[in-house]
């Protein structure tokens, strides 16, 4: 699962590839490509978002949303500020209304199921998404290996001291921190650096297994490598979790996301959806001027 | 550790693509060449459409270094590949288009006898391949010593291609009635030349992506 | 820095600042010089009669030389012990109610409330006790004089401990909210731990501060000149054992109001100190 030991890493031109045996290459690629979509992959579950409007006591931050968001790939929210992406990754585990104040109109499918139902429970619901914050948040009292498992140890059965010790290992390996951190994880985790810190906040929201992982701008604190490594794991990790991607740095949605939502907010409406498509189409080929605008900076 | 693995990733697999462009255009010169020997009108044919397929593959690459520049913001020496990738389809894509013009011209001549012209253009089409295998090889590779190589074999095209042109001079002293064929060889003669021009260009822009110098091969 | 184009202004602008920092100066020294005039004065007056009896002893009558305060000392601690046991779930609850669940209306009057408590004399403190539970429950006695600073000391913590929580990041109880925790479980688990030495330090300003406190306890626990282990009796406390000494017309008297207040005011600093170290301990820590 480590990145470092994945074959890809290996500098693609250095290979001594020689073209004599060219005919033979042409007849290899076919398949090679299927392989690498990921089409049929076990994903999780897709979110459908329909109707969705968001306020902060009387002031409308999201407008009518209407959005679906794919399983197995990584959808990026970019906008300008005040455009509501965080609000609208914030709706998606009903972290919305932890604010004082705030409320959602509309309705937000998980697994087919409303999540803003009237019998539904919050607090269950967040266990099965994950979510990622702007500034690394590890529980400052409590060491690495605790920070893990806090999920687990807080809101579901208790587990045996191996069990534990098997997920901490699991989901370390899965960030690609367990390496850096194994000799060490009776440390507190608020020791690490910004980056190190980050994906232990990740290994900490994929602990409880969720099908679902919330990232709202998860690289802005931190440096550029430390980002690529935040992206790189995305990229890992999207074959297992749906993920949902905010970030203000719209070359790290062109780098790290497959699907593009541009959210905007202006004098006529608050936060909508401008319009949304592969990556590569939004950045290449965008429908909306607005949104060619705010890609080539001449916006916001 | 190292980082970016997803970009990696899609660069090797966009030359993976360039290789079998490359590949592609060396196979139609081959196959267009034996049609021209074996009087063939069947493999001139097939190596006629099969530009095709190397013109798709060049709008399929263009498309994905596009996409990478804009998606991956590249810079210094994967800024260079890519933008090298363009200038490698391009010259490939004219080159594929040569091949074409051989094929037709295997085509065209079905009826006609034996000629002995055509074992020089065989040589020639022999010293494009090689340019056409060792160019892209040298791109995949980060090869500039083997890219000034492949340039320096581009010479011998050319000297190839004058002795082509007297030959054919001669054909028409001596046999008026067949200047129809001797221009139709002529003008492929100086195809074949083109595409080691067409070769040397890829060298130079490998040796810009390797060592960031813009330098032009035997001027 | 842009210089004002007219000189004489600037002049005068500038000697404006001096004098206003000038000023400044001297108000905070005199305050300084304030402490240090009472705290030497109390030294000097005190430290004469301070021995080891003085720590040891309980009050002999006049005439008879020595003697000491310890049934005050001991009382004082007692009553303090109770009165924390008691004020501490209160005042916690109320800043983790204020802080952590309190919406709307409702939190606000309770915000308000604490405040009112907090600026209330502490003599009407000592006044409702005394009509409500001496005259009532348990006459003059040690658990009349504890539930009397446990009032005072509610308001204290749970407006200390309200302001410990309010440092408590947002980010982290969202952390937590997020992985599905219910609501009690980020505060017990989480919020909590994250400020306890902050808590504690709450916890120990309004102990120190009850324990200066007179007036309360003159209507309530009244005061004794023995020991007294029994908190249903009236018992002995430190500012009760200066005030009787300080009122008497004896010298001698005299010379030992100004040692008990030295142990007072050492008692306080001791715990004032304790929460500076913990304070400074626990900042070093979550840095």
């Amino acid at each position: 699962m480590s990145p470092n030991d994945g074959q890809a890493t290996g500098a693609p031109a250095s290979e001594g590839r020689m073209m004599r045996s060219l005919s033979d290459v042409i007849q290899d690629r076919g398949s090679a490509a299927v392989a690498a979509d990921g089409s049929g992959a076990d994903v999780g579950k897709g979110i459908q978002i329909r109707k969705l409007s968001a306020y902060y006591g009387t002031h409308q931050a999201l407008e009518n949303i209407d959005f679906d968001i794919n399983p197995g790939v990584v959808t990026a929210i970019i906008g300008p500020s005040g455009c509501g992406k965080s609000t609208m990754i914030r709706c998606l585990n009903r972290m919305h209304e932890v604010i004082r104040g705030a409320s959602v109109t509309g309705s937000v499918l998980v697994d087919g199921k409303d999540i803003y139902a009237s019998d539904a429970n919050p607090t269950r619901i967040r266990r099965n998404i994950g979510m990622v914050f702007q500034k690394p948040n590890p529980f400052p009292t409590r060491s690495i290996y605790e920070n893990v498992i806090t999920g687990l140890k807080l809101n579901l059965k208790r587990k045996s001291k191996r069990e534990y010790d098997e997920v901490v290992e699991k989901s370390l390996r899965a960030v690609a921190l367990w390496d850096e951190v194994k000799d060490k994880l009776h440390d507190s985790g608020t020791a690490l650096s910004g980056g190190q810190q980050q994906r232990l906040c990740i290994a900490r929201a994929i602990a409880i297994e969720p099908e679902i992982l919330l990232l709202d701008e998860p690289a802005s604190a931190l440096d550029p490598t430390a980002t690529m490594k935040i992206e790189d794991l995305l990229f890992e990790l999207k074959t297992r979790y749906t993920i949902v991607l905010v970030t203000h740095n719209m070359q790290q949605a062109a780098r790290a996301s497959d699907i593009t939502a541009f959210f905007i907010a202006d004098e006529r409406h608050v936060g909508h959806l401008v319009e949304s498509g592969p990556t590569r189409q939004i950045f290449m080929t965008p429908s909306d001027k607005r949104t060619e605008d705010y890609i080539s900076g001449r916006l916001g | 550790m190292q980082t970016r693995i997803h970009f990696v990733e899609e660069l090797t697999r966009l030359n993976h693509d360039i290789l079998t462009m490359g590949a592609k255009v060396e196979e139609n010169f081959r196959k267009a060449i034996e049609a021209l020997k074996t009087r063939d009108v069947e493999l001139a044919r097939d190596a006629k459409a099969s530009d095709a397929v190397v013109d798709a593959l060049q709008i399929k690459i263009e498309d994905q270094a596009a996409a990478l520049i804009a998606t991956q913001q590249p810079v210094a020496h994967d800024l260079r590949e890519l933008v090298t990738v363009f200038k490698v389809t391009y010259n490939l894509e004219r080159a594929g288009d040569h091949a074409m013009h051989l094929a037709k011209l295997a085509i065209k001549f079905k009826e006609e006898p034996a000629f002995r012209q055509v074992e020089k253009l065989d040589a020639m089409v022999e010293r494009c391949c090689a340019m056409i295998r060792g160019a892209v090889d040298a791109y995949l590779n980060n090869d500039a010593p083997k890219a000034r190589e492949v340039a320096a074999m581009d010479e011998e095209i050319d000297r190839l291609n004058k002795e082509v042109v007297k030959d054919v001079i001669e054909l028409i002293r001596e046999r008026p009635e067949q200047v129809d064929r001797a221009t139709r060889l002529l003008s492929n003669s100086g195809f074949l030349e083109r595409v080691g021009d067409h070769m040397t260009n890829i060298c130079e822009a490998v040796v810009f992506m390797v060592e960031g110098e813009h330098v032009e091969l035997n001027s | 820095m842009r210089r004002d184009p007219e000189g004489g202004k600037f002049l005068r602008r500038r000697a404006a600042g001096a004098a206003s920092i000038a000023v400044a100066s001297i108000l905070a020294f005199a305050s300084v010089a304030i402490l240090f005039v009472i705290v030497g004065h109390v030294v000097v007056n005190g430290i004469g009669s301070l021995n080891a009896d003085f720590f040891t002893k309980i009050p002999k009558p006049y005439g008879e030389s020595g003697g000491g305060i310890a049934q005050a000392i001991m009382g004082t601690v007692m009553m303090l012990l109770l009165a924390a046991v008691i004020a501490i779930p209160f005042g916690v609850g109320t800043a983790i109610y204020i802080v952590e669940f309190g919406r709307g209306r409702f939190a606000e009057v309770v915000r308000f409330a604490v405040e009112l408590l907090a600026e209330l004399p502490s003599i009407v403190v000592g006044v409702f006790v005394w009509a409500l539970v001496v005259r009532n429950l348990t006459g003059y006695s040690g658990i009349a004089g504890s539930l009397a600073l446990a009032i005072i000391m509610i308001p204290i913590i749970a407006r200390g401990v309200e302001e410990i929580l309010k440092l408590v990041p947002d980010s982290l109880r969202e952390a937590a909210l997020a992985l599905g925790t219910p609501k009690w479980k980020v505060v017990v688990f989480i919020v909590i731990p994250t400020v306890l030495p902050g808590i504690l330090t709450g916890i120990m300003l309004s102990v120190a501060r009850a324990a200066g406190e007179t007036a309360p306890l003159l209507l309530t626990a009244l005061g004794n000149s023995f020991f007294n282990f029994d908190l249903r009796k009236p018992m002995a406390a430190m500012p009760l054992q200066i005030y009787t000494y300080a009122v008497s017309p004896y010298d001698d008297w005299h010379a030992k109001a100004w040692a008990s207040t030295l142990v007072l005011i050492g008692l306080v600093g001791i715990l004032s100190g304790a929460v500076k170290f913990f304070t400074r301990r626990w900042k070093h820590e979550s840095q």
